[in-house]
């Protein structure tokens, strides 16, 4: 689908036609579920978010004013409507939960089935997955817009409305605390 | 420059976001410096793993039921919108709907008032035809009876005597108590007679 296909299908469901926008919504439901999981960590709140996106994408399409792509819209709707997800449910969590996963964390030590390079790489990607989602609300939600979302420095300014820049300093902040958290699989794996 | 800064220059080299000046510079930097070589190769295995992680998938059934519903809900949004649409009522602003409320308002009032107010300029017209009829009927039926026009006449002055003496009865002249009392006495026997013929029509 070309941008101009998209532009005549923002303006037909601007009119409300519900099959333009569906063919939309097919288009980037999965993306968007993606990165929702990516936030949330959770199938059934990523989906119930991405149905939420997209009806509140079909209500305010009439604001939308073709100035970005669709896709940047649809993700910012989707990125606002996560963070006030996970700022609601981070207020509910209870202490004890929390005191709960600090225990854990230090009860885990990690374990090697070395020399095997393929139990190194499932050791090093459930610790970056666990890193990952670790990270600062606001250095996760840039880190995964660009690396799982592919998108550019700008397009990532645009959904979070900050800066270039802030974006920029995000990303090597979120890296400098992977490449910490990960550093003795990383020594191991370099051996390897 | 510092490493930090061109560590941080790496990082915008992974994301694609750095101009050719920068990449010469940075790789000019990256042949002399150990450190920052180590870094760039970290951070290299940390994006290509990160970018193979697993993604959450759900089966094509599940996306099937998942536009189905979508589309159902977004045609119900569609529906509501264009129905408010079809009304102009609820198109009006809030303005012109208070400004509507305060006329009505001002309208049932002054009907009231209106309607309460000739109801009751009727019913006084009504009572005061009600009593001059009375007073005609009356001065008719003691036209043509003396005895009863007389009564009618003392009864009226002892009425006049006798509210007179309620509020002093020293001031009441002697003249006018004989009267009275003589008033009475007539008025008894007129009375009197007045139950016997009433007694005998009846029969």
């Amino acid at each position: 689908m070309e941008m101009d296909d998209e532009s005549q299908l923002v303006l037909k469901a601007q009119e409300g036609n519900v099959e333009a926008f569906m063919i939309l919504a097919k288009k980037y439901e999965q993306p968007v579920f993606r990165l929702l999981y990516r936030l949330t960590k959770n199938r059934e709140d990523a989906a119930d978010l991405t149905q939420e996106t997209m009806l509140k994408a079909f209500r305010a399409i009439k604001e939308f004013k073709l100035k970005s792509s669709f896709n940047t819209w649809l993700h910012r709707i989707a990125v606002n409507l996560a963070l006030n997800f996970i700022k609601k449910h981070q207020n509910q969590k209870s202490q004890m939960e929390y005191l709960d996963n600090l225990k854990n964390e230090e009860q885990e030590v990690p374990v090697f089935s070395s020399p095997e390079e393929v139990s190194i790489s499932e050791e090093f990607r459930i610790n970056l997955e666990k890193a990952i989602e670790e990270l600062p609300l606001a250095y996760r939600t840039t880190f995964s817009l660009i690396v799982f979302q592919g998108m550019s420095h700008q397009e990532a300014a645009r959904i979070l409305g900050c800066s270039e820049n802030t974006v920029s300093w995000r990303m090597h902040e979120a890296r400098k605390m992977l490449k910490e958290r990960l550093k003795p699989f990383l020594n191991l794996k370099q051996e390897v | 420059m510092s490493c930090e800064k061109y560590q941080k220059l790496i990082s915008d080299w992974l994301d694609g976001n750095i101009n050719q000046r920068e990449k010469e510079k940075l790789a000019k930097h990256l042949k002399t410096c150990k450190l920052c070589r180590t870094y760039h190769e970290e951070l290299k295995i940390i994006n290509n793993q990160a970018k193979n992680l697993p993604e959450p998938e759900y089966l094509p059934e599940y996306w099937a039921s998942f536009e189905e519903n979508l589309k159902r809900k977004l045609e119900q949004i569609a529906g509501t919108e264009q129905g408010g649409k079809k009304s102009i009522w609820f198109s009006l602003p809030v303005p012109t709907w208070a400004l509507a409320g305060i006329l009505l308002g001002v309208a049932i009032f002054f009907a009231i008032f209106f309607l309460k107010n000739g109801q009751n300029q009727d019913l006084q017209l009504a009572m005061m035809l009600s009593y001059e009829e009375s007073y005609l009927n009356l001065s008719q039926v003691m036209a043509e009876d003396e005895t009863l026009a007389k009564n009618f006449n003392d009864e009226l002055v002892n009425s006049i005597i006798q509210e007179i003496m309620v509020g002093d009865e020293e001031m009441v002249s002697p003249e006018i108590q004989n009267y009275q009392m003589q008033n009475i006495e007539e008025n008894e026997q007129n009375n009197l007679l007045t139950e016997n013929i009433s007694f005998l029509e009846g029969l």
